[in-house]
């Protein structure tokens, strides 16, 4: 009798699991058919509000296709002022961190930019407003196409999208300009830097690499160690670039990183090769935030063990919480669900209350359990997790816990 | 090898909760967050908005939708 009731409950738990598996894969699915659909619906028109903005001298705004889809800004007889182009509607496509910026741009007939804002993005909301803050879109109002384009600097700590933001900006104008109304524009005085070659770059290809070697040699303690503190300190509090669950839901959008963008793809790089031969070595090895619990845990005294019952529970639970913050943020369209990993944005010590909240109560909950949120709740790591498994169909249950 | 003591499942199950509880209180307000910006970003000429509706130019609705979300500003001034 009692064998039975036993039998029945793994049976249940067996197929309760096997429902939150299927659930989870539909919801990866669905953000691949979401991203597919996304790139084929046409993007809204603007408000005036928006082109108000950046043509202020505007009568009237009427909508162009020819030769390309923008808006022609007109004064009180009808007489062309300007255009208005957004740069996501125009080539070449920039990508700013999560996918492409669209700015518009404001450019009279004489060939002066009039303003440029921001009216849609996928970045992270806090570096847009860092870089909206910093002034910079204002750094192109009145400037003359006719005269070499200036060498605008980047905003430190959105590097990336804001150099995306700068050469969207140029692209467009220059386009706007030399097509629409036949200005002659001179060619850049200095030559774009290859970010490639920045010392961000090497730094984490540097970093990276020794893991991946780390990870080939069997991870002895010592190298181990010191390759999870290199990566603590190197990506965690200096390139401030850990992989998070809104750079994945992106790609599983097929929204891939553009080339401006070399530390998101080394990292994925590094994914790429570890993943079949490592398993989840980015977790292990990598990624700051599990450094940072697992030291905790290591100097801890009060670490204790869970039951069995609820180690079996933590993977179910993980992959409902993957799920249920893809489905938000992804099929619903709240990105914020993405933001949530105690690690967004840790390593700047510029975090919101709540985000604050989060990471100490993760951190002193690590006081107690081994990685608490590495093996109850991360999902970048689940999702690396589904896709270890994916690569290594012989690896289920070696790589479940960190 | 290092035994432990164990954490009992009710501990377990407050921990995952309280955990969960900060997931969803942080998704929501990082959305809230993307959607409505508040820092101080004073580089768009209200009083040129404020005329323009006067004028019947841009909508009310379209007015506070531009001043939450490009000007961050307190959208009460033009209610």
């Amino acid at each position: 009798m009692l064998l039975g009731r036993h039998e029945t409950g793994k049976n249940s738990i067996a197929t309760w699991s096997t429902l939150v598996r299927a659930l989870v894969l539909v919801i990866i699915f669905g953000c691949l058919v979401l991203g597919v659909l996304g790139r084929i619906a046409p993007p809204e028109p603007l408000s005036d509000g928006e082109l108000l903005a950046v043509f202020p001298d505007a009568v009237r705004i009427e909508i162009s296709s020819e030769p390309f889809f923008h808006y022609r800004a007109l004064d009180v007889s009808d007489a062309p002022l300007g255009a208005i182009v957004v740069t996501d509607s125009v080539p070449p496509a920039i990508k700013g961190y999560l996918g492409e910026i669209g700015l518009a741009v404001g450019v009279t007939v004489d060939g002066t930019i009039t303003g440029a804002t921001a009216v849609r993005h996928q970045e992270t909301p806090y570096y847009m407003e860092m870089i909206t803050g910093s002034g910079l879109l204002e750094r192109f109002d009145e400037l003359d196409l006719s005269r070499p384009f200036p060498d605008i600097d980047t905003v430190s700590g959105a590097t990336v999208s804001s150099r995306s933001i700068i050469r969207d900006i140029q692209e467009a104008s220059t386009l706007a300009a030399q097509t629409l109304f036949g200005i002659k524009i001179p060619l850049p005085v200095t030559p774009v830097k290859s970010p490639w070659t920045s010392w961000k770059t090497v730094v984490l290809t540097v970093l990276l690499v020794l893991s991946l070697l780390v990870g080939f040699t069997g991870e002895g303690v010592r190298l181990r160690y010191t390759v999870m503190l290199l990566n603590l300190a190197g990506i965690g509090f200096v390139l401030n670039t850990p992989l998070t669950l809104s750079a994945m839901s992106r790609l599983l959008t097929l929204d891939f990183p553009g080339p401006e963008n070399t530390l998101l793809i080394l990292i994925l790089l590094y994914i790429t090769v570890s993943l079949p031969f490592q398993g989840r070595a980015y977790c292990r090895l990598v990624c700051p935030f599990g450094t940072l619990g697992h030291l905790i845990a290591r100097l801890s005294p009060w670490q204790l063990s869970l039951s069995p019952g609820t180690l079996a529970f933590l993977p179910h639970l993980r992959r409902m919480v993957l799920g249920l913050l893809l489905f938000l943020g992804v099929w619903v369209g709240w990105s914020g669900f993405t933001e949530i990993e105690p690690f967004f944005s840790l390593f700047s010590f510029k975090l919101t209350s709540i985000l604050w909240a989060m990471v100490i109560f993760v951190l002193v909950a690590s006081v107690f359990v081994r990685r608490f949120w590495c093996n109850a709740m991360c999902p970048t790591g689940t999702l690396l997790l589904m896709l270890g498994r994916a690569a290594r169909p012989g690896s289920r249950g070696t790589d479940e816990t960190v | 090898m290092k035994r432990y003591r164990k954490l009992p499942p009710a501990a377990a199950a407050l921990l995952i909760g309280l955990t969960l509880v900060l997931i969803i209180l942080t998704g929501w307000h990082r959305e809230m967050v993307s959607r409505y910006p508040v820092a101080d970003m004073p580089y768009v000429d209200m009083d040129r908005i404020k005329i323009q509706i006067e004028e019947g130019n841009v909508g009310r609705t379209e007015a506070l939708f531009y001043r939450k979300n490009y000007a961050g500003a307190d959208t009460t001034e033009i209610r």
